[in-house]
């Protein structure tokens, strides 16, 4: 294959030679056709007008073309260069890597250059910008989601509260007419009570006074009784007295016989006067201890009666203050069947009210019902919204995530810095390991890091298990696990760039997540494996 | 008065009285008069026998608890006690009182004349409607109250 460039050379040096050959061919032709020495002087004329024309257009059209051609060709070729890294950042800008973008820009023009790192800027603003709302939007959706979901079920519940409610106030409302009607018997029972009362206060009144009667007649038989005591012991003095006086009868009858033994003879019948004496004194001493003796039945029978009355008077103190108490005790039951019978009219009233409100409650109740159950339903319908946006922004999220922007958020620029790590131990399987233990240390929204070799087999991987837990791995997840069939392996292996898959539910954590796939590259930027990471939305929204 | 005994039978006369649930005969000779509530003022240091000092006829009289004279028991504390002043038949004076629980009457009971000139104070006990009746030497009383008087008169 010939260079262009060269035959392009080439073609400058045919118009000198065309001219050079004609002039060569017009000095042959004179040749052949000039006779004599005389025409020869007109071939050499020829020959010299020839080559002063190739050598005037050598000098006047053929080297500044040539030098104008090299300038343009040196033009060309730094067009072409500068379209290359063009091409170079458009494309990567095609594939979303805004800093790969950036970094080719020292190939173009100034002014082209600032333009391409302008726009690639304003993109990745752009982006942030995007990734930022729809973190955002997924959150408050999130959010939403959940406290629709949780006024949709306590709406719901209110809905089931409410018919209880409904159920229960219908309910109420039959009691309330159970109790009306036990109540208006109540307050005839009262106001039967009350005239019971009223005649038991009367026959009290008629008991109390009979009582009085008696208590007073007690009080007049205790006055006898104290004068017949009073008696009683005046007749014991006028006793006492005539005891006294027999006694000293006695003594005298016994002096007039002691006189009449000591006068002998003389003082016979003296001594028979004085027996006589002595006898009446002790007849009337006997008489008195008779008289004492019936006088002491009859204090002793006095002081019954003194003790009867006392004990009636007590009694019928007792009496009349037990019915004194009763009494009050009547007027205070009168005074409460009166409120009785009154509360009971009250009550019925009031329940009959009750049972017209309770109607009313129903209704209500049921139009509430209704209402709670359309707001249910509207909230089921928000919930819904709610979801559909918030995967909307989760799926915005995967958009912006499929950009690398130099951003802490950008998890293609994130993992691109642990590419490097990765290929500083390349080959040390256990650094390998603990550079994947790492990475999920510091982005714990990972469920999965793992490093596949150019074949598609897993190298190494890690789990999270703040995430997975103690959940068992499945089957893929293993080393030597070929992942060849993926198709973020093979977008990689296809375009030689980062791929990020759509979003699929997660075999350990049932949660939603994605897949990063992004190169790692040696130090000649050879692709020498493949890191993977998988996400967890949940996680990666809520940080 | 009716007689208790026999009419032919030799009697005395006696004043019947009642002290504790003994009856005595006194000699009604011997006795000067009967008298109810003599205030008598207990002597301090006396003998149980001696019940007090009480004043008769503008005389000290020394009145003797007649329980303890016979029974020889404890003297009885009397409220009302009743005294019988004794007399001797030569002197014609009042020289002792005896207090006692009750005088009850003067009656005739059978003489004796041994049990008279009897030194001790109870002498012989007798029959009287159906209660003993301890007749007492109320002489050999009077003689040492006299002898007792003549020893400080001397």
């Amino acid at each position: 294959m010939v260079d262009p460039r060269r035959r392009g050379s080439l073609k400058g040096w045919f118009g000198p030679g065309l001219v050079v050959g004609l002039v060569l061919m017009g000095g042959g032709f004179l040749e052949a056709t000039v006779d004599g020495a005389g025409e020869s002087w007109f071939v050499r004329a020829f020959l010299v007008i020839g080559l002063l024309a190739v050598v005037s257009y050598m000098l006047l059209v053929h080297l500044p073309t040539r030098r104008k051609l090299r300038e343009f060709r040196a033009l060309q070729l730094n067009y072409d260069k500068q379209c290359e890294v063009l091409g170079s950042s458009l494309e990567d800008l095609r594939h979303g890597d805004l800093v790969a973008a950036r970094n080719d820009i020292g190939g173009l023009p100034e002014d082209m250059g600032r333009a391409v790192d302008a726009a690639s800027r304003a993109l990745a603003a752009l982006i942030q910008q995007i990734q930022s709302s729809s973190v955002e939007v997924a959150t408050a959706a999130g959010t939403v989601q959940r406290i629709s979901s949780e006024l949709a079920s306590a709406s719901s519940q209110q809905a089931a509260a409410v018919v209880e409610i409904t159920a229960t106030t219908e309910e109420l409302a039959r009691t309330a007419g159970q109790i009306a009607s036990n109540a208006s018997s109540q307050a005839e029972l009262a106001a039967h009570s009350e005239i019971a009362g009223d005649e038991g206060a009367v026959a009290l009144e008629s008991a109390v006074s009979g009582v009085e009667a008696v208590r007073q007649h007690m009080e007049a038989i205790a006055g006898r009784a104290d004068t017949l005591g009073s008696r009683s012991r005046e007749i014991y003095r006028v006793l006492d007295l005539i005891t006294e006086i027999a006694q000293e009868t006695h003594i005298l009858a016994l002096n007039a016989a002691i006189e009449a033994s000591a006068a002998g003879e003389h003082g016979e019948r003296f001594a028979v006067v004085a027996d006589e004496v002595r006898r009446l004194a002790e007849r009337s001493r006997e008489s008195v201890d008779t008289v004492r003796s019936h006088l002491d039945e009859f204090a002793g029978s006095i002081r019954g009666v003194v003790v009867a009355t006392e004990e009636g008077s007590k009694a019928a103190n007792q009496v009349l203050e037990g019915s004194q108490h009763t009494r009050e005790a009547i007027a205070q039951l009168r005074s409460a069947l009166a409120d009785t019978a009154g509360a009971a009219r009250e009550i019925s009233l009031a329940t009959q009210e009750q049972g017209t409100a309770s109607d009313q409650v129903v209704l209500t109740l049921r139009e509430v019902s209704e209402v709670v159950q359309r707001i249910a339903d509207g909230l089921g319908q928000y919930t819904g919204a709610a979801e559909r946006l918030n995967q909307l922004a989760l799926s915005i999220q995967l958009l912006t995530q499929s950009f690398r922007i130099e951003s802490e958020h950008s998890l293609k620029h994130h993992l691109a810095r642990w590419t490097d790590r990765l290929r500083d131990h390349s080959g040390n399987l256990e650094a390998v390991g603990g550079v994947l233990e790492d990475l999920l240390e510091e982005c714990p929204y990972l469920e999965l890091a793992y490093l596949v070799d150019l074949a598609g087999s897993m190298i190494s991987f890690a789990a999270n298990r703040d995430l997975v837990g103690d959940r068992e791995h499945p089957g893929s997840a293993a080393v030597g696990q070929n992942y060849s069939d993926r198709p973020w392996f093979q977008a990689l292996s296809r375009d030689r760039r980062a791929a990020v898959t759509p979003i699929y539910e997660s075999l350990l954590t049932d949660d939603p997540c994605f897949t990063i796939a992004i190169a790692v590259r040696d130090a000649d930027g050879e692709m020498i494996g493949t890191l993977g990471v998988d996400v967890n939305l949940l996680n990666w929204t809520r940080i | 008065m009716v007689q208790e005994v026999a009419p032919d039978d030799p009697h005395e006369r006696f004043l019947l009285v009642r002290t504790g649930n003994l009856n005595c005969a006194l000699p009604i000779s011997d006795v000067v008069r009967v008298v109810r509530r003599l205030r008598c003022h207990a002597v301090p240091g006396s003998h149980p026998r001696l019940v007090g000092l009480a004043q008769y006829g503008g005389d000290p009289l020394p009145v003797l608890d007649l329980h303890v004279l016979v029974e020889h028991g404890i003297s009885n504390v009397r409220q009302h006690p009743t005294v019988i002043l004794g007399r001797g038949r030569n002197h014609g004076h009042s020289v002792l009182g005896l207090a006692v629980d009750e005088v009850l009457r003067v009656v005739d009971l059978p003489r004796r004349g041994a049990a008279a000139s009897d030194a001790s104070l109870v002498g012989e006990t007798v029959e009287f409607e159906g209660t003993e009746v301890k007749v007492l030497n109320t002489q050999q009383l009077l003689q040492e109250e006299r002898a007792d008087s003549g020893a400080k008169d001397g």
